[in-house]
């Protein structure tokens, strides 16, 4: 009971997932520093395999590989096989020979990872709602509430996931990596059945002697060493009030991650003494964690999937004309920047469509009683108005 | 929809060298590929790999080239083919990424179309002659661009005289004639296909020329009207009369009916009915079949029930007698949008650009 020996070590690719803002780049830019591992920026390739599994919006969608003949266990190797190969190929153009993926909202498709996947190594990124809102605010212009909410549905199915996941999974929390580096780059190294390398403390110079971007994903600085200060950078930033309303909103998934909102440095070890590892979390561990502290938080709740991360059952979720209104858009919209809607508005639509897209609209929102009489008096005027015309 | 897709899949499936499953609507599975779906960096996730657009293409093709092709391998067939209605909207990107790839399209008398389709599905008489004037709109646009790749079949000519017609088609093809595609019926019962297949149609249904008169009884005076309002140009570019099933012209003068259309003759025949069609409105591609970029398109949870009670506007709803009023008040506001809107939509330009920035100011004063 007291350490489980590693039966098996996750030997294939790499996923880093986690809330946006919680270190997930960090991360990528060391572990792609090593010698055998290739991460390349978000790809989100996950919500394109799982289109492959539902024909995007059709009726018939899905089972279409039927109709070839296939099973769903087919389908998945196929799947493996072609994107496997793709990122594969990355890798060995740099030189390495595993490769990885990074993108934060894998989180709601890490069933599809282990599915295509069963040997994968899900690495989940957690770090205090402070830093982690903070991060959000300033970076995409979140608003405290839309940030919070982000934390908490991200981290939420995090833990709930990677605590059913055993030996694929562990959890990283960006505070340990921020300031024993070392120490935890150490143990996910040893996770991952990886050597050590020099290079990954030195992620920053590496990353700028290979000429990659240096201002990658999320805005994060690939040149940038790290920095132990941006631990408790967000206090200055958040006012009484915000505070307030973090620890109401978080104060039970913070105490399960050993974060406290009053005392913001004082980071608890959450990992029992004794195991295999001091710096994260393995999944037994958490799943562990999970039961002990079922009084302070339940995790058997999912939080709603989003729903571009379903599958496009079109029984389900219909296409809607217009742009998605994500906090990052608005923010954009509200900074009179080169938002979306104005790039949707670029093309211009005959202006037919339009107008019967919202008679349809209303058409669908207004209750039988009222539609019908309704609609037979704007019919009525439609023919007036040709007859008149005609004339 | 509706214009003998199945059937000439049917036919085309039992040739010995050909194999075409039923529909898979794989062109959208493409389409998620080409951009991650609603991400708003999803465009260019291959770019980051180091894959460029050719190159995506060529993975692509492979991948689900290879699907099909061991589709067709396993049944003992050289060709592997796709039959999906929708695919009308993906055949520019389709020949990209299949440059040897050919393109058979089928067309149907919108009258017997619309009949066709209101009957399976619910789409309204406006719904169903809107549906057959924008698909073949398409279909003569993405055709006549493709030129020698794309040859055209009318269900008419297919069902009233078979023989001609498919032996002209195998030719097009570059595949041998044989007897099988005319017994097809035989030969799906034989591989254990019967029943209802796609769209259902009967396996065992034969080629029933009465197919062709039949919707003039099935269609209403609101049908007739639909038509007559959206289809006639359209109706006449691909030789059909909009009364009259069986004032059907040919296509190619002079070489007679069965002497299938390319994509060439269509484009050149299109000058001929410009004061009718005017080509240069071409249809959108419905949202389903967009690239699914967050800037322009966006998914929304459906709200309860299903697309079928949704098309019902008479019936047991309006008996019910349920309170309504909190409802028809919040609806009705919709409602004044939507006609706000729509009234809007139709003033002239300058007016119409006054009215939007009024709204646009009474939005920003609430906030």
């Amino acid at each position: 009971m007291t350490t489980e020996e590693p039966s098996t070590r996750p030997s294939g690719p790499i996923f880093i997932v986690g809330a946006m803002g919680s270190g997930t780049t960090l991360l990528r830019l060391i572990l792609d520093s090593h010698e055998h591992i290739a991460i390349p920026q978000e790809t989100g390739i996950m919500r394109t395999v799982n289109a492959q599994r539902w024909t995007p919006f059709w009726v018939f969608g899905g089972r279409w590989y039927t109709r070839l003949g296939m099973t769903e266990e087919d389908l998945l190797d196929e799947l493996r096989r072609f994107y496997g190969r793709i990122f594969d190929r990355y890798a060995r153009s740099q030189g390495k020979r595993r490769w990885g993926e990074k993108t934060p909202w894998h989180v709601w498709h890490i069933d599809g990872i282990l599915s295509l996947w069963p040997d994968a190594a899900v690495i989940g990124m957690t770090r205090h709602p402070g830093g982690n809102v903070s991060s959000l605010m300033t970076r995409f212009g979140y608003k405290l509430s839309q940030g919070i909410r982000h934390w908490t549905r991200y981290t939420h199915e995090l833990v709930r996931k990677g605590s059913e996941l055993g030996d694929n999974f562990v959890l990283c929390r960006y505070e340990d990596l921020v300031l024993h580096p070392d120490e935890t780059v150490r143990e996910l190294l040893d996770w991952l059945g990886e050597p050590w390398s020099d290079a990954v403390r030195r992620h920053h110079d590496v990353q700028a002697a290979r000429g990659n971007p240096t201002v990658v994903e999320g805005r994060t600085r690939a040149d940038d060493p790290i920095d132990a200060s941006r631990v408790a950078k967000w206090v200055d930033r958040i006012d009484e009030r915000g505070r307030r309303k973090l620890e109401e909103r978080t104060a039970a998934l913070s105490s399960f991650l050993g974060y406290s909102i009053a005392a913001p440095t004082e980071i608890t070890p959450i990992v029992e003494e004794g195991g295999r590892f001091t710096r994260m979390l393995t999944g037994p561990e958490l799943a562990k964690r999970r039961v002990t502290m079922r009084d302070v938080i339940d995790f058997d709740d999912r939080q709603p999937v989003p729903l571009a991360d379903r599958r496009l059952r079109p029984s389900e979720i219909a296409p809607h004309p217009g742009p998605y209104r994500t906090p990052g858009a608005m923010a954009r919209a509200r900074a009179g920047g080169p938002h979306i809607s104005a790039a949707s508005r670029a093309p211009a639509r005959s202006r037919k469509p339009r107008v019967s897209r919202h008679r349809r609209m209303a058409r669908r929102a207004l209750p039988a009683a009222v539609r019908a009489p309704l609609i037979a008096i704007l019919r009525g005027l439609r023919r007036l108005g040709r007859r008149m015309a005609g004339r | 929809m509706g214009s003998g897709t199945t059937v000439l899949r049917l036919i085309l499936d039992s040739h010995e060298n050909i194999a075409i499953a039923q529909e898979t609507g794989f062109a959208r599975l493409l389409l998620a590929n080409r951009f991650i779906p609603f991400w708003r960096w999803g465009g260019d996730w291959y770019v980051r790999l180091g894959i460029d657009d050719a190159e995506l293409d060529e993975h692509l093709r492979r991948f689900y080239g290879g699907l099909f092709a061991d589709f067709a391998a396993r049944r003992g067939a050289s060709r592997w083919g796709d039959k999906t209605p929708f695919h009308v909207w993906h055949m520019e990107m389709l020949g990209r990424i299949w440059p040897d790839a050919v393109f058979v399209g089928i067309t149907r008398h919108p009258g017997a179309l619309a009949s066709s389709v209101n009957n399976r599905f619910h789409y309204g008489w406006h719904g169903s002659v809107r549906h057959w004037v924008r698909s073949n709109f398409q279909m003569a646009v993405a055709g006549a661009a493709l030129g020698e790749r794309f040859v055209l079949c009318r269900y008419e000519d297919l069902i009233t005289d078979p023989e001609p017609q498919m032996r002209d088609l195998f030719d097009w093809l570059g595949e041998p004639w044989s007897d099988r595609v005319l017994n097809y019926q035989q030969v799906q019962a034989e591989r254990g296909v019967s029943g209802v297949v796609e769209g259902r149609t009967r396996v065992s249904d034969p080629l029933d020329t009465s197919r062709i008169t039949k919707w003039v009884n099935d269609i209403t005076a609101e049908g007739r009207r639909e038509l007559r309002r959206q289809a006639p140009g359209l109706a006449a570019y691909f030789g059909y009369d909009i009364d009259d099933p069986l004032a059907i012209d040919p296509l190619r003068p002079g070489a007679g009916r069965t002497v299938l259309p390319d994509g060439v003759v269509l484009g050149d025949r299109r000058a001929q009915f410009a004061d009718v069609v005017d080509w240069s409105r071409r249809p959108q591609p419905t949202m389903e079949n967009k690239l699914m970029k967050p800037a322009a398109l966006k998914v929304l949870k459906k709200r309860g029930g299903n697309g079928k009670q949704a098309a019902s506007t008479n019936g047991s709803g309006r008996a019910a007698g349920t309170p309504v009023a909190d409802s028809v008040r919040a609806r009705s506001v919709l409602l004044a949008r939507d006609l706000a809107k729509s009234a809007i939509g139709r003033l002239p330009p300058t007016a119409e650009r006054r009215a939007r920035e009024l709204v646009a100011r009474a939005r920003s004063k609430r906030g």
